[in-house]
């Protein structure tokens, strides 16, 4: 069997004093494309803080090609790219800017070759011709896929997804699914993606974990579909299939 | 208007409402008609339990739900029962509703026995430490991160450095004219009202050539600076903060310090000695149109008695106040930045306290100088 892309084992999260989850253990197979599903504030994007080195683990080890990373994050910064909930594009460059910088500091390419390479991306992400914007001139749409045009910049291993489809219209949404089924298709990228748009949920992703936010740990993992339909846990199977818990008397 | 009526004497006691319970209308507050049921059901005998009649309820909101909620809650502490079923059905289903959300089950780092103890009590101290140590760290990384641009091992920003620049040196320089202007002016009319008194008006051109190089020119600038750039940096940075765009320097490597802070120090340690020389000669001509204006001076003699004045050391010792006033308010101004939370609020809180933090900085600062300056008969 191959070794996983991504492996944690036992780490606990926490949110500043309060522990979030425990032991938390799962692999990400290399071209997999991982869902982090689960209830809102249960902790998927502050899991997603410790896989991608911007909290210090606590307890636990994550490993990335095999190798741990817990306390080297340096040396594996520019192997992956991150989606941030809000496109997180700075402020003070343009949008070619934003992605040509990456290039400026990690290749040797020429000006002209890092131009070429920037256009392509942002082709890739429908934003032909809005290079020269800057963040501010774009909606909240074209900055996600701005956004994802810098992420997926170095053409990297493991590509993190904080909701990637969130106050995206249906369009843009199922769009930015394709693509990142096309990423995947191309690059072999290995996708880990945080999300809770059930149709996302079910058209892109290869396995999912739950985190549940009462008993601070992964109640389920498997493919969506599975987990839908022959999960024994209705917290599970009543979010996947958006139905609401029974709200009987006391 | 609601009515609220205690019928039957039986073991439940019956409360009757009639009319409309609505917020914006004349309602009893719940904890008096919840004093006077328990009231009630502690003077009767056998009192097992309160039921509602409402049908001539009319009208009801949230607050007959919430009323109704913390009645059942005060009959529960004392053993009493209260049957909801003779609630509206609508009620009832967002009472059910409102029930299904259960409060977030946290569970503390340190809930040991000792950890409870010890958290409360040395959290704010703890929280105090945190903050010095970071200081510290951060005091720690820019010298490092300094030495490294110095050694040529990273890239000095040049891009950024011009930007900052222009926005901390040249746009400032109108309010850098005005306020040293004005220094300048007030100074000499002072010291022009007192010395003229002995005849000696024509030194007012000493004091305020004096007092603009070694003091006011550096001091003015830096609390200009303070309120201007400083905050400026530290709003800026914290909104970066807040729009995660320090995360994303940080996960794909790039040093914050190279990119947005060193370039921000350097650029105003750059621009104040600059600002203070400009504020120097501006302050000096407030100084010279008082004179003129009030001793019929003329340009020249002003400046040849100011010239009588001022020593080299004088320029000297006002240029390296500015270094290190530049210095102190930049990388507060960063500091701060860097601290700031994820919420707008917290990019006010850190602006006030950028500014706060640097204008007592450069005063204490500027007291070390007067006894360093002092000590070395400067």
């Amino acid at each position: 069997m191959k070794s996983p892309k991504l492996e944690v084992k036992n780490l606990t999260t926490s949110y500043g004093s309060y522990v979030v989850m425990r032991n938390i253990n799962f692999s990400v197979q290399s071209g997999e494309i991982f869902l982090v599903i689960g209830g809102s504030g249960c902790g998927k994007s502050t899991l997603l803080k410790y896989l991608i080195g911007l909290k210090e683990c606590p307890a636990g080890k994550i490993f990335y090609d095999e190798i741990d990373v817990t306390k080297n994050w340096e040396s594996f910064c520019n192997k992956f790219g991150v989606l941030y909930q809000n496109g997180a594009l700075w402020s003070s460059m343009t949008v070619a800017e934003n992605i040509a910088l990456l290039f400026s500091e990690y290749t040797e390419l020429s000006k002209s070759d890092i131009e070429g390479i920037v256009n392509l991306k942002l082709s890739l992400v429908g934003l032909n011709g809005f290079g020269d914007f800057y963040p501010s001139q774009l909606s909240g749409g074209m900055k996600k896929r701005a956004s994802l045009a810098r992420a997926m910049a170095l053409d990297p291993d493991i590509l993190f997804l904080d909701e990637p489809s969130a106050g995206l219209d249906p369009i843009s949404a199922a769009r930015l699914d394709d693509l990142i089924l096309k990423i995947r298709d191309t690059f072999g990228t290995t996708i880990v993606s945080i999300t809770h748009d059930l149709e996302s949920i079910f058209k892109i992703g290869d396995r999912a974990i739950y985190l549940d936010g009462e008993s601070r740990s992964i109640i389920a993992e498997g493919r969506p579909s599975d987990l839908r339909d022959n999960s024994t846990c209705s917290k599970i199977s009543n979010f996947l299939s958006r139905r609401c818990p029974d709200h009987s008397p006391e | 208007m609601i009515n609220i009526a205690f019928v039957g004497e039986a073991s439940l006691i019956k409360i009757r409402f009639e009319g409309e319970w609505c917020m914006k209308g004349e309602v009893p507050t719940a904890a008096s008609v919840i004093l006077d049921v328990m009231a009630k059901a502690k003077s009767c005998t056998n009192c097992s339990g309160v039921i509602f009649d409402v049908s001539r309820l009319k009208r009801w909101d949230t607050s007959f739900i919430s009323f109704t909620l913390e009645l059942a809650k005060s009959l529960k502490k004392c053993r009493l029962k209260f049957d909801q079923k003779c609630l509206p059905a609508e009620m009832l289903n967002i009472i059910n509703f409102a029930s299904s959300s259960h409060p977030p089950t946290h569970e503390a780092k340190g809930d040991t026995r000792w950890g409870k103890f010890w958290h409360p009590l040395f959290k704010q101290y703890r929280n105090k430490a945190l903050i010095f140590c970071k200081n510290l760290a951060f005091i720690g990384e820019l010298i490092i991160e300094s030495c490294r641009i110095f050694g040529g091992k990273s890239k000095f920003r040049f891009k950024e450095f011009w930007q900052i620049v222009e926005q901390v040196g040249v746009e400032a320089l109108p309010i850098v004219a005005l306020i040293s202007f004005l220094v300048g002016l007030i100074l000499a009319f002072v010291s022009i009202l007192q010395l003229h008194k002995f005849g000696a008006g024509v030194y007012c051109a000493d004091l305020v050539g004096i007092s603009m190089m070694r003091e006011m020119a550096c001091l003015m600038t830096a609390v200009i600076m303070s309120g201007r750039t400083g905050a400026a940096f530290a709003a800026t940075i914290g909104t970066m903060v807040v729009n995660e765009e320090i995360d994303a320097m940080r996960t794909t490597g790039l040093s914050c310090f190279e990119f947005i802070i060193l370039p921000r120090i350097f650029a105003l340690v750059t621009m104040m000695p600059l600002l203070c020389v400009f504020s120097d000669i501006i302050g000096i001509c407030g100084g010279m149109f008082a004179a003129i204006a009030m001793l019929n001076m003329n340009i020249t003699q002003y400046f040849i008695q100011t010239k009588s004045a001022i020593a080299l050391n004088d320029v000297l010792c006002g240029l390296s106040k500015s270094v290190v006033f530049a210095i102190l308010i930049a990388s507060i101004g960063c500091l701060k930045g860097m601290q700031c939370g994820r919420d707008a609020e917290a990019v006010g809180r850190v602006t006030t306290s950028a500014v706060v933090a640097s204008v007592t900085s450069i005063i204490v600062a500027d007291a070390v100088f007067a006894l360093i300056f002092n000590a070395l008969g400067i």
